[in-house]
């Protein structure tokens, strides 16, 4: 009982803080705008769906009609605030916000999850190779002179998802995918992948500094559909690993033992790498490569709270949503926009050092 | 009592080309401790591992109470047989009560959030871990860890319980220690199959000692009959000269292993 208590505590103390930063950040532009405001705005936009309807739209000209959900709502809070405060909140900080803390909520779920699967500290969200078939998928889009449906985070989000199976596919033989295996296999995909993005860099003429925001990571773009993208994604992933939290801890003993304590290994692996690439696919697509939430933000909660996942996996997940919208309010808030891969990893490295010179970071 | 609960029958393991298990039978009875003695390398830990599920074999079955291994999942299979494996070093910092909790994995379902309890307070009660229960597995001696993998297996409420090389780092009080606890599980009626490398302990506290050579067991019975210069020195190699005694205090057989050099020397 002890457990759930803490961790029910630290639940609701990472959510205040996550609250505080949003407002913090929301606050934060070339406009500013007090806290009171901020918190007027958000509570203003809360909406309770009350009611339900069908629609049907008809798609591209064709007879072919969608049906599609409306929600009514009732707004329980309507303070006064002025118009141009609310269009700025709401149309442009908070999707992008919003879209940070979706995406460092799935990439520090992700990164947990390989740590743990992997028994290395080095794993990272991206340690089969989620990133690099991404990049690949993406720069080619914004290279080459192709148009898709959807562009860059379909094309992203296809290329990470193959290239995750093709390397799990490498490593396997007779059914069984040894971790060691699959680690290097990544490693040497990644390589790989990395030539080709350099070699379309070379021919990236104009869109090259494009290309490199998406290389470094960037929510400058954000939209409320890649919310959407980036917490389904996060979302679906997040919910059935913290049902596998149990199979997490005992699988850190070793493969051999979590057999004799009845984990089905490879079926467990497979679910584990699938759901955790999926949260990071999901996220690399609308948001780039952001480095090192996925990395970080777990050894500091392993450090705080020890290794147990029932309660390391939601406080890591609320971590990477908070260390997100911080780093990147920081990113927005210069005199130019950086890319927020550039400030995870500017700032999430000297950390990172400190606590491999001042912490036992050899243990998971 | 003859009522088996492990049944290993003409067991066959190959690891490519090698043949690590050849034609082994072996049976294991409710109430009964089997000691599986030989030397390094003659396949005491793939046998075990046939039992508790790690390892398929390519020939042969092995059942657990007339469940096929083979056939059962992980989970069936760890509901039945309890493992305490050999000691490795622990990566990681889970307090000792977590890990005898790792042993009612395989008795939950996914969303059972409810703690085991009794089960679990009941293995560390046997096991004289309860002391031991917010300390982290990194933080114990060796002896103290071994009570803790023996705690989880117990947990685990299996019928068959297997240990491999239960004494090997542990000094001559643990070791002790830690097989009359073996012991006592298997007078409650565990049946219990350990891999011993101390002929001598092996001989003292197991009903039953299989000697496993090149992959074969060479003979198996009670120690008395089993623990004999002339199959010691089959299982073990012909330039030994090996002198077996009755310890004067177990009433046991005992081992001297005598080097052709020392004796060449008298």
């Amino acid at each position: 009982m002890g457990r759930w208590k803490r961790t029910g505590w630290w639940i609701l103390w990472l959510l205040l803080a996550f609250v505080a930063t949003v407002v913090w950040s929301v606050t934060v532009g070339p406009v500013s705008i007090d806290p009171l405001t901020v918190c007027k705005i958000l509570l203003n936009a809360i909406g309770i769906p009350t009611s339900i309807g069908v629609h049907s739209t008809s798609v591209g000209g064709t007879a072919l009609s969608v049906p599609g959900i409306d929600l009514g709502f009732v707004h329980p809070f309507s303070f006064a605030v002025s118009q141009s405060d609310r269009v700025i909140v709401t149309r442009i900080r908070l999707p992008r916000i919003a879209l940070a803390a979706t995406v460092g909520f799935g990439l520090a779920t992700a990164g947990t999850v390989m740590q743990g699967l992997f028994r290395n500290p080095m794993a990272d969200p991206s340690i089969i190779g989620v990133s690099s078939g991404a990049a690949v998928g993406a720069v080619a889009m914004l290279v080459l002179p192709i148009a898709l449906p959807f562009g860059v985070p379909l094309i992203a989000f296809l290329g990470a998802i193959v290239t995750a199976f093709g390397v799990y596919l490498l490593a396997s033989s007779d059914g069984r995918t040894p971790v060691a295996t699959l680690l290097l296999a990544g490693v040497a995909v990644q390589t790989f992948l990395g030539a080709v993005v350099s070699y379309l860099l070379l021919h990236a003429g104009e869109s090259v500094e494009t290309v490199l925001h998406w290389l470094m990571g960037d929510l400058a773009a954000a939209t409320w559909s890649d919310v959407v993208v980036a917490a389904i994604g996060s979302g679906t992933a997040f919910c059935v690993l913290v049902g596998y939290s149990r199979d997490l801890n005992v699988l850190l003993l070793g493969e051999e033992q979590a057999i004799t304590l009845g984990i089905d290994v490879e079926r467990t692996k497979q679910v584990l790498l699938g759901l955790a690439s999926l949260a990071t696919a999901a996220a690399v697509a609308v948001a780039g490569v952001i480095g090192f939430v996925g990395l970080i933000v777990p050894h500091m909660l392993r450090l705080v709270v020890g290794p147990d996942h029932r309660i390391l996996l939601p406080t890591s997940a609320l971590s990477g949503a908070i260390f997100l919208v911080a780093t990147d309010t920081l990113a927005r808030s210069g005199p130019a926009q950086l890319p927020v891969g550039i400030v995870t990893a500017a700032l999430g490295a000297p950390f990172f050092l400190y606590l491999l010179r001042n912490r036992e970071v050899h243990q998971l | 009592m003859n009522d088996p609960v492990i049944t290993v029958d003409g067991v066959r393991v190959s690891y490519d080309e090698r043949t690590v298990l050849e034609n082994v039978s072996l049976t294991v009875d409710a109430g009964t401790f089997v000691g599986i003695v030989g030397p390094n390398g003659a396949g005491k830990t793939t046998l075990l591992q046939t039992i508790n599920g790690v390892t398929a074999p390519d020939d042969g079955t092995v059942t657990i109470q007339g469940k096929s291994v083979q056939k059962a999942s992980a989970r069936e299979i760890a509901q039945r047989v309890g493992t305490v494996p050999q000691e490795a070093p622990s990566g990681f910092s889970f307090p000792v009560r977590d890990v005898v909790a790792m042993g009612r994995h395989p008795h939950r379902s996914r969303f059972d959030r409810s703690d085991p309890q009794t089960a679990i307070t009941r293995a560390m009660e046997r096991t004289e871990t309860v002391a031991l229960a917010d300390r982290t597995i990194d933080t114990l001696s060796g002896g103290e860890r071994q009570r803790v993998r023996i705690a989880r297996a117990v947990a685990q409420e299996t019928p068959a319980l297997v240990l491999d090389e239960p004494t090997a780092s542990l000094d001559i009080a643990h070791q002790v220690r830690t097989l009359e606890l073996v012991q006592s599980l298997v007078n409650e009626g565990k049946a219990a199959v350990a891999a011993i490398h101390d002929l001598d302990l092996a001989a003292r506290y197991c009903d039953v000692v299989a000697i496993l050579s090149g992959g074969t067991i060479l003979d198996s019975g009670p120690p008395a009959a089993v623990v004999t210069p002339s199959t010691i020195e089959t299982a073990y190699g012909e330039s030994m000269d090996v002198h077996v005694h009755q310890n004067p205090v177990t009433k046991t057989p005992s081992v001297t292993t005598i080097d052709e050099r020392t004796t060449d020397l008298n």
